[in-house]
């Protein structure tokens, strides 16, 4: 009789679990179900973007600095609340940047920091984009140096002169390289020296490869002559005189590498695919300008189409 | 230039030929394997209502002998029974179906002879025949569903509450498991995973390229046009093929071949026209149907809402009877459709703002001859058809996108019946001609106008080694000579029938040559071009279905069916962060499996009640290579905006004193959408950039591609009718009900940039009259 009561209580107490049951899971997909607002953000601890970088050429950096916002296309505001400021990791030295109010040629408004100084190669800088709340974004960059160029020897051919210079530490294209021609102009009275300044583009492979030992530009003194003429007005036949030359190469930090080696753009857009900002989205990077100059000898000099300064 | 020609035709015209030898080798065969089974005898027929000359399927026929064994048939879609390899003799035929008398006739077979006898059912003046039910329950209800076959009767349609008096077969779909729809409006829908373009619709053999309309209530095909639909979830036979995901094929009716009736219906949102009737009396018919929407002036005014659509069908079948032994059937059908579904988030909607509207109309002709040779054991079905699509998007007047596809189409299926084998094989040829212009929408696409032909043949026998059990093998052979490429597809198909218990499972390989390229990325945005395969790859599936169905008693059915569709080569947007409607495509490959579990209780139109839920899962692969940078991972896996989850559908219809009382209720979890961190702007540095000079792009901040879920979906719909005599053979219809009675706010459409909702319809009142002369 104790058995079967314990038995009826058992089924009860089943049938009572099963009941519940049915009951908490209509109750689950009625509450699921009740819900009619959809939120498409969804909250990180992501607050700004940030896009800039240190130029070791300038006393003045900038960085532009944008709010994540949930509205869409937005002219920008004329206010932002952050806080701007890079610190040097070595030293420790801070320096607070100044807000500026730009207004695009699109029309809309954005805010692009200011900071005076110029940054000092191998050295680390954090920016630090702070908001009242004390919610933040940062990155770092290490400012790149240069340890060693090698120059080959002038090679004349049959398209003139060439002459190779490797850069080893250089390990992706460089932003700008530039080459110049330092040339003695007699005729003009108190500016005798005269200065070309040759780009080097990406279109006809002048900006370089890279190879096995580092980045190799070769400078074709022909291809040259015509552009350092008509810069400082000189006729095709013309063989002004050449006192110097060099390189200048202006390189990236590390950190500065898209992924694939190619700026892509349909790529890049996608959030954090090409990004070092923690807190935020963007990029930080740093450049430097790496120089070497040389001289030419007197036969390379002429076989290059100008006058060695020794024969005067 | 001309060599080149020649000798890509010379290639096409040999490929043909060997082609031709290989499937001229079937019917050899089979005439060898005829005349093997000399000395029996074969009847075969039509069975047909006699009180307007329609086929009737699943009309159940049989033989007795004097010993008392039965040898037996049902009737197919054409009405047609056949029964082979009897010993010569002296028989009683006997045919049956609920609700007719029984026909009965005796009759002699000689050897060798084939006997045609046509079949005329009367309806019974007393109520049903109590035997061979079993004929009608094979063809009709939710539950009964077979290896990813389920076919629907107008009476199943009629079930579901709708907006119009005249149901219509989208509703029914749309309650069944595994079918996700966009909901009211698009007319999209997506079977156990795969997508809108992904299914082959048929209507009397000719393909219809864009089968709904733009209000999701509606297809192109009003119920009282049907026949019968069979939808082939997945793991369809070696007659169908083109198509990766799923079959729709639908029968027309014929129209009346003893007098003229006909129908008229008013509605909210649409108003129909039906008239058929014999042309030659009992031998040719005409069924015409037509309908367009009023929505402007019927459900817009009823909600106090703008509803910027509008579309229209328009259908006509001529069905003759070509003597005892033939058939012949002439179908058409045009659709319109046109309205503006999303919102263009780049426009400022202020007063002159016009938005985007999708415009689409379909034709499709064809004709379809049936006949029984006078002597082989054999069905033979010739099809012919035409069938074009015109879908434009765009302001309106002057569309960005659009897309013209044509078909020409030829197919022949045979059934030879030898013994308790049926040997199913076809051939089949068509031309495709496709012209798309998209826009821009997809910057990596340059399509030019396609020529795509298609040749091949199939073979399916139907073996039937113990009793109950059904076995039928298939090898489709799919060639395009025009790329030099072929496919051999393997199908399969098993039901085991024993007692109360129903086994199945299905399974096979198919390609699709001729894709839509869909931006699913906007739901506003339904264009579809059509197009041969982007990728250069063919697009590829392999399904697999196992199912399990009981019928414990005649009330009550269940059954539960798992799937699993492999899909390799599909194409999808690449989403980017560019806040644009153009993108690139990229390759995917994808899976969806899943399972339905569907009840069905109450058997006779006093009380029914339909319970069915369905879960799924579809996963797509992308190798997006920003995806790859983004996550580390070679290939990301994602939900695709159509991967709802879990579906719930209760269906109850009840018929208390000539009144027809139907309930739906739908529950849906939420589809996948692209959630964001919200918007920033982006500048490239991939130069010296000077950041005071470069205003930067709009972007939107995704991650990882579809991580949210839209709220739920859930609707209940109901309606209530009544039919009245007011003549002879007049009758009226008053049905009256509510759609979305508790007004939930679905959404249909969330604009990512704007946030501004476009959501599903509201509670909707509705009220319509159909006056109908029978």
């Amino acid at each position: 009789m104790m058995q079967s009561l314990s038995t009826v209580k058992k089924t009860s107490a089943m049938k009572q679990s099963v009941l519940l049951s049915l009951l908490f899971i209509f109750g689950l997909t009625f509450w699921a179900g009740c819900e009619e607002d959809v939120n498409p953000f969804v909250e990180e601890d992501r607050y700004f973007s940030v896009y800039g970088y240190l130029d070791t050429a300038s006393n003045e950096q900038l960085v532009r600095v944008i709010e994540l916002r949930t509205e869409f296309a937005t002219d920008g505001d004329e206010s932002i609340d952050a806080l701007v400021s890079t610190t040097e990791k070595e030293t420790g030295v801070t320096t607070v940047w100044r807000d500026s109010v730009v207004t695009f040629t699109d029309g809309s408004i954005g805010h692009v920091f200011v900071g005076n100084f110029r940054p000092v190669p191998g050295l680390h800088y954090e920016l630090n984009v702070t908001r009242s709340d004390g919610k933040r974004a940062s990155a770092t960059t290490l400012i790149p140096t240069l340890q060693s160029v090698q120059l080959s020897d002038p090679v004349p051919g049959f398209v003139g002169v060439t002459q190779k210079v490797l850069w080893p530490q250089v390990d992706f294209i460089p932003f700008r390289v530039e080459v110049w021609y330092r040339t003695l102009d007699t005729a003009t009275e108190g500016l005798p020296f005269r200065e070309a300044v040759v780009i080097y583009g990406d279109d006809a492979g002048r900006v370089g490869r890279q190879t096995a030992n580092g980045w190799e530009i070769v400078v074709r003194y022909a291809d040259d002559k015509k552009e350092v003429g008509r810069q400082l007005g000189f006729g095709e036949g013309d063989q002004p005189i050449l006192m110097s030359m060099g390189m200048r190469l202006t390189h990236t930090d590390d950190q500065w590498r898209p992924p694939d080696g190619f700026f892509a753009p349909e790529i890049l857009v996608q959030p954090g695919t090409f990004s070092n900002v923690e807190g935020g989205f963007g990029f930080f990077g740093s450049l430097n300008q790496f120089a070497l100059e040389w001289t030419l000898s007197p036969e390379a000099t002429r076989i290059a189409g100008y006058t060695n300064p020794g024969k005067r | 230039m001309r060599s080149s020609f020649a000798s890509r035709l010379n290639k096409e015209l040999f490929f043909l030929k060997r082609l031709a030898k290989s499937v001229l080798i079937v019917p050899m065969l089979l005439v060898f394997v005829t005349a093997a089974s000399a000395q029996t005898a074969t009847v075969r027929g039509f069975v047909t209502d006699a009180s307007d000359g329609q086929p009737m399927p699943g009309v159940n026929v049989f033989l007795t002998d004097v010993d008392g064994n039965l040898f037996g048939s049902a009737s197919d879609t054409d009405g047609f029974y056949g029964i082979s390899r009897i010993a010569p003799g002296t028989y009683k035929l006997k045919a049956s179906f609920i609700g007719y008398e029984e026909f009965e006739k005796d009759i002699t077979l000689q050897a060798d002879e084939f006997q045609t006898l046509n079949i005329e059912m009367r309806v019974s003046e007393t109520e049903l025949g109590e035997v061979f039910v079993e004929g009608a329950r094979e063809t009709a209800g939710a539950a009964n569903i077979t290896a990813g076959l389920q076919t629907i009767r107008p009476a199943d349609i009629s079930l579901v509450p709708a907006p119009d008096i005249s149901a219509d077969l989208v509703n029914y779909l749309t309650a069944l498991p595994g079918i996700v729809s966009q909901g009211d409006r698009g007319g999209q829908l997506f079977i156990r995973g795969g997508e809108p373009t992904q299914n082959l619709v048929l209507l009397d053999g000719m393909q219809i390229f864009q089968p709904f309309h733009i209000v999701g209530f509606f297809s192109a095909f009003p119920s009282d046009i049907i026949n019968t639909a069979d939808v082939y979830a997945g793991g369809y036979g070696g007659k169908f093929g083109g198509r990766l995901s799923s079959v729709l094929d639908i029968t027309a009716r014929t129209g009346n071949k003893r007098r003229f009736v006909g129908a008229a219906t008013v509605a909210p949102f649409v108003s129909t026209i039906r008239l058929e009737g014999p042309l030659l009396p009992g031998k040719i018919s005409l069924l015409a149907s037509y309908r367009q929407s009023v929505i402007e002036q019927g459900a817009s005014k009823l909600i106090d809402q703008d509803l910027p659509f509008e579309f229209g069908d328009i259908f006509a079948k001529i069905h003759a009877n070509l003597g005892e032994s033939a058939q012949l059937s002439v179908t058409g059908i045009q659709t319109t459709d046109n309205g503006r579904l999303g919102l263009d988030p780049l426009v400022d909607p202020g007063p002159d703002y016009v938005p985007d509207e999708v415009n689409w109309e379909n034709l499709a002709v064809g004709g379809r001859l049936i006949f029984l040779p006078a002597t082989l054991p054999v069905f033979a079905e010739l099809l012919v058809s035409y069938s074009e699509l015109k879908n434009e998007f765009g302001p309106p007047g002057d569309p960005v996108q659009t897309t013209n596809a044509t078909l020409f189409s030829f197919s022949s299926n045979l059934t030879h019946y030898i013994g308790t084998t049926n040997f199913n094989w076809g051939i089949f040829l068509s031309s495709s001609k496709l012209d798309s212009n998209l826009g821009g929408i997809f910057q990596n696409v340059d399509l030019n106008i396609e020529y795509i032909t298609e040749v091949g043949g199939y073979i399916e026998p139907e073996f039937n080694p113990i009793e109950g059990l059904t076995v039928q093998p298939g090898l489709r052979l799919q060639s395009f000579p025009s790329k030099g490429q072929s496919f051999l597809e393997p199908r399969l198909r098993i039901v085991w029938n024993t007692g109360i218990h129903r086994l199945s499972m299905a399974g096979g390989v198919y390609h699709q040559e001729v894709t839509g390229l869909n931006d699913r990325r906007n739901a506003g945005d339904i264009f579809t071009a059509w197009t041969a395969a982007p990728s250069g790859q063919m697009p590829e599936a392999t399904h697999l279905i196992g199912g399990y169905r009981i019928e414990p008693t005649n009330w009550l059915t269940f059954s539960a069916e798992g799937f699993y569709k492999n899909l390799q080569n599909i194409v999808v947007p690449e989403w980017t962060a560019f806040p644009r409607f153009t993108t690139n495509i990229q390759p995917a490959d994808g899976h969806a499996t899943g399972f339905d579990i569907r009840m069905e209780l109450g058997s006779s139109d006093k009380f029914q009640t339909t319970l069915s839920w369905g879960r799924s899962e579809v996963v797509y692969g992308s190798t997006s290579r920003a995806l790859q940078i983004l996550t580390g991972e070679k290939e990301v896996e994602y939900s695709p905006p159509h991967d709802r989850k879990d579906q719930i559908n209760i269906m109850t219809a009840l018929k208390i004193k000539g009144f027809n009382f139907n309930v739906r209720w739908q529950f849906g979890t939420g589809l996948p959408f692209n959630e964001s961190l919200g918007f920033d702007r982006w500048l490239l540095l991939d130069s010296l950039v000077n950041v005071v000079e470069v205003p930067g792009e709009e972007r939107v901040l995704y991650g990882k591609p579809y991580t949210g879920r839209l709220p739920t979906y859930h609707r209940l719909d109901i309606s209530l009718d009544r039919e009245f005599r007011i003549g002879p053979t007049t009758f009226l219809t008053i049905q009256t009900g509510v759609l979305n009675a508790y007004d939930r706010r679905n959404l249909f459409y969330l604009d990512l940039f704007t946030l501004r909702r476009v959501d599903q319809l509201p509670l909707i009142p509705t009220l319509g009259i159909k006056l109908e002369y029978k």
